[in-house]
């Protein structure tokens, strides 16, 4: 016998029986990799190849009814550093190719970054870290002067700023963005943060081996959706001299806040919301003010309340403007003394008298004909109590509480304005509903909004609601003439050429601090052209310390704003109607005492 | 049935002579002078499939440069557009304009006046503007460091007004 393997044909034969087995696990390996695992193993290669970049979305434009930008993003880049990388820079020196690393990197770098040469060279030499911030916000330009160095290791990703034309003049109700998503900070900027924000977008492409894009390569890109415009109603310019004109004045009597609310009487939509103090949006510090106090600030409105008083006894029926009163300087009530504010002996009026003086005794005489939950309903008609349909970020609702949970005398303090609070907004939508007939209108702040095709939609029309007849609307207008004039408490108020309407206001100021009254707010709200009104402007300014009636230190605010607006809305007077209507105040004699049409302090029954 | 093998004629027998062999020759060379004109199309496919690459490239190439170029005009031209619109803005902000126009020495109008065209009348009172009420542009968001521009949180939240507190009456 052989020896085995020796015979060469069983020996050709096994090589061959084993290089068929190999040959077919290696064709089973070209099988499986190639036809069955296809995708993964692509997928594994183009991972390695493809670079994902994020586009982020531009931030809506904030824009105001006539188009101004208010708010707008900027394209910016975001440049950083990989310290390791740097290191490596090469430059051509005198037709040499050098290596000048971190240092020469530094002198390139810093003239475009704006920083200086020791302080770069310090970043880009960070160690045991492969990412430094250069740079949070350079321009396209200056970015693509940065890449053309060719300096190895300096990136770039894109970002915005925001930016506010407008500095301080609408910043309490445009608001601020903050942190690296920029995200609503306040105001519109935080109301419509999901209109405005959009969604970032996706960007991949096939990278060659220096990490440079290849021209043919794959690439896929999922497009940012870009943020919505939004319009307010606001009018820029007169919200400009309704906040400068509002500052002036602040100054002159160092008051605490302030509040300038210019609304349209026909529509309901907010013209101008002026707040001060404020802050800068363009230059964020901590010590300014964020708040809009127009929405949030919530105080007693004093003496500009007694309108609702007045509005509710006529349209209940229980008075009429020329109701003849007996008006005493001081009235008890559920223990305490109510008295006027200014001394004087019992006089005798009508109703109308005892309105335009802004009688507390007198508006208490009148208003106890109303049981409490009648006056507490008419507060609500007129939209007390309850946030309004702006729904503006930290908007209070005021407070106004139950009419059986009014204490004894509250039940008399809130027919002229005290315990009860009010935001701005609500206050002004009183007279404006007086001023329209009243049917009062919901306040509007948001104009419109772009589509997804970013064509500006209208939003809806504001609620109308009828509160009075025009008929006691109309008396209640003619007796707030008598306020604005020489006989009034408001001659500052006067618009020569114009019939106005208001009110002033000088009421005693809750403060939280001391848990009690301390300090005024002075307000004056009034509405021009009085015999066909289009615009409501209320004034209101807290705890000033040079001066604090309503007349002296709101009302010249409310001429200076108003007479603006009235030129830059085109608003000319009614021709040849310049005369209010004269209404009887004073009675030229005492009314009997016993008649029962007479209303007198009769002790609260 | 009866006999298993049968003999088939035709077949050659074991004990039989082989059958002679056709005889061997060289095939003749046919496509000889063919053959040199293939090669010649082969190096002229590859000669030009070559030239294809080499010019598909370079106008890549040249594609990318291009596009380089353009990519840089438009952002620079975005630049510009930018810092333009952002100049224009803050030059035709109100306060910027209420800046200069007092710079040259124009007053606030203290009352409004319109000329209705179509009547040829004069509405509202038309006065001169004085400039006796003084008029600043104030641009600083507060009123700085003093305590009364610090009280912005006054929201009485928690206020039960009237109740606690001494009397509140309203003062006109």
């Amino acid at each position: 016998m052989a020896r085995p393997g020796g015979n060469p044909r069983v020996r050709a034969r096994a090589m061959f029986v084993g290089l068929l087995v190999v040959l077919s696990l290696f064709a089973t390996q070209l099988v499986r990799i190639q036809a069955l695992d296809e995708n993964s193993a692509a997928e594994l290669g183009m991972q390695m190849r493809v670079v994902t970049e994020t586009t982020p979305a531009m931030r809506g434009t904030i824009v105001d009814a006539t188009g101004t930008v208010l708010a707008a993003s900027i394209e910016k880049r975001e440049v950083s550093a990989d310290p390791q990388s740097v290191a490596a820079y090469k430059k051509k020196i005198d037709g040499k190719l050098t290596t000048v690393g971190a240092a020469g990197a530094a002198l390139d770098l810093a003239p475009l970054l704006g920083q200086t040469v020791p302080d770069l060279e310090k970043s880009l030499t960070t160690p045991k870290t492969r990412y430094v911030l250069l740079e949070r916000a350079i321009s396209p330009l200056t970015w693509n002067t940065i890449s053309k160095l060719g300096i190895p290791g300096i990136y770039s990703k894109r970002t915005s700023v925001r930016s506010y034309p407008q500095s301080t003049t609408s910043a309490s109700l445009v608001g601020f963005v903050s942190g690296d998503n920029q995200d609503g900070g306040g105001g519109i900027e935080t109301y419509l943060n999901s209109t405005l924000k959009g969604a970032p977008g996706q960007l991949a492409y096939e990278v060659g081996q220096d990490g440079v894009r290849l021209p043919m390569g794959f690439s896929k890109e999922k497009p940012a959706v870009p943020g919505r415009e939004v319009q307010l109603t606001i009018r820029n310019d007169l919200q400009w001299y309704a906040q400068n004109a509002l500052a002036q004045k602040m100054r002159e009597v160092r008051a605490a806040s302030g509040t300038v609310v210019v609304q349209s009487v026909k529509t309901g939509e907010l013209l101008a919301i002026a707040s001060y103090p404020t802050f800068d949006p363009n230059k964020i510090t901590t010590d300014a003010s964020f708040v809009n106090t127009a929405f949030t600030e919530v105080f007693e409105p004093g003496s500009t309340a007694k309108v609702i008083t007045a509005a509710a006894a006529l349209e209940e029926g229980t008075v009429k403007p020329d109701t003849a009163m007996i008006v005493p300087y001081s009235v008890r009530r559920a223990d305490r003394q109510f008295s006027d504010s200014h001394t004087h002996p019992t006089e005798y009026l009508t109703f109308a008298g005892a309105l335009a003086q802004s009688s507390n005794t007198g508006l208490i005489i009148a208003g106890e004909t109303l049981p409490k939950a009648t006056m507490e309903s008419y507060f609500r008609k007129f939209g007390f109590g309850s946030r309004s349909p702006v729904k503006f970020p930290g908007e209070s609702a005021g407070l106004l509480a139950k009419a059986e949970d009014w204490s004894g005398s509250q039940r008399y303090t809130v027919l002229f304005g005290q315990g009860l609070s009010i935001t701005a907004i609500q206050a002004t939508g009183v007279y404006q509903t007086i001023a329209n007939g009243g049917v009062h209108i919901a306040p509007k702040l948001i104009g419109a909004v772009a589509d997804s095709q970013g064509a500006l939609q209208k939003t809806a029309e504001s609620q109308r609601t009828r509160v009075i007849s025009s008929k006691v609307a109309g008396q209640v207008s003619e007796m707030l003439e008598g306020v604005v004039g020489a006989e009034g408490t408001a001659p500052a108020a006067v618009i020569e050429g114009y019939r106005v309407a208001g009110k002033t206001g000088t009421a005693d100021r809750y403060d939280e601090k001391v848990r009690g009254y301390s300090g005024y707010t002075a307000s004056f709200i009034g509405y021009a052209p009085a015999s066909d009104p289009e615009l409501v402007v209320s004034v209101i300014i807290q705890k000033p310390v040079n001066g604090h009636y309503g007349g002296v230190v709101a009302a010249p605010v409310f001429h200076d704003v108003m007479t603006y607006a009235l030129q830059s809305l085109d608003i000319p007077p009614t021709p040849g109607d310049t005369d209010p209507p004269k209404l009887t105040l004073k009675l030229d004699s005492p009314p009997n005492p016993d008649d029962p049409a007479v209303l007198r302090d009769r002790g609260g029954r | 049935m009866s006999s298993p093998a049968v003999k088939l004629s035709g077949l050659p027998t074991t004990g039989g002579r082989p059958a002679p062999r056709a005889p061997l020759s060289v095939v003749p060379a046919t496509a000889v002078v063919r053959q040199g004109w293939f090669i010649l199309a082969l190096i002229a496919t590859m000669v030009l499939s070559l030239l294809a690459t080499l010019m598909i490239n370079t106008a890549l190439a040249q594609g990318s440069y291009e596009r380089g170029r353009l990519v840089t005009e438009s952002t620079v031209l975005a630049d510009r557009q930018e810092s333009l619109t952002t100049e224009l803005s803050q030059l035709r902000a109100p306060a910027a304009l209420a800046q200069r126009a007092l710079a040259l020495g124009m007053v606030p109008a203290q009352s409004p006046a319109f000329v209705s065209l179509s009547k040829g009348t004069v509405l509202g009172v038309a006065e001169a503007a004085t400039g006796t009420t003084p008029f600043t542009v104030i641009t600083e968001p507060t009123m700085g460091s003093t305590k009364t521009a610090k009280a912005t949180k006054t929201a009485p939240s928690k206020a039960t007004p009237a109740t606690s507190s001494t009397p509140a009456d309203s003062k006109d």
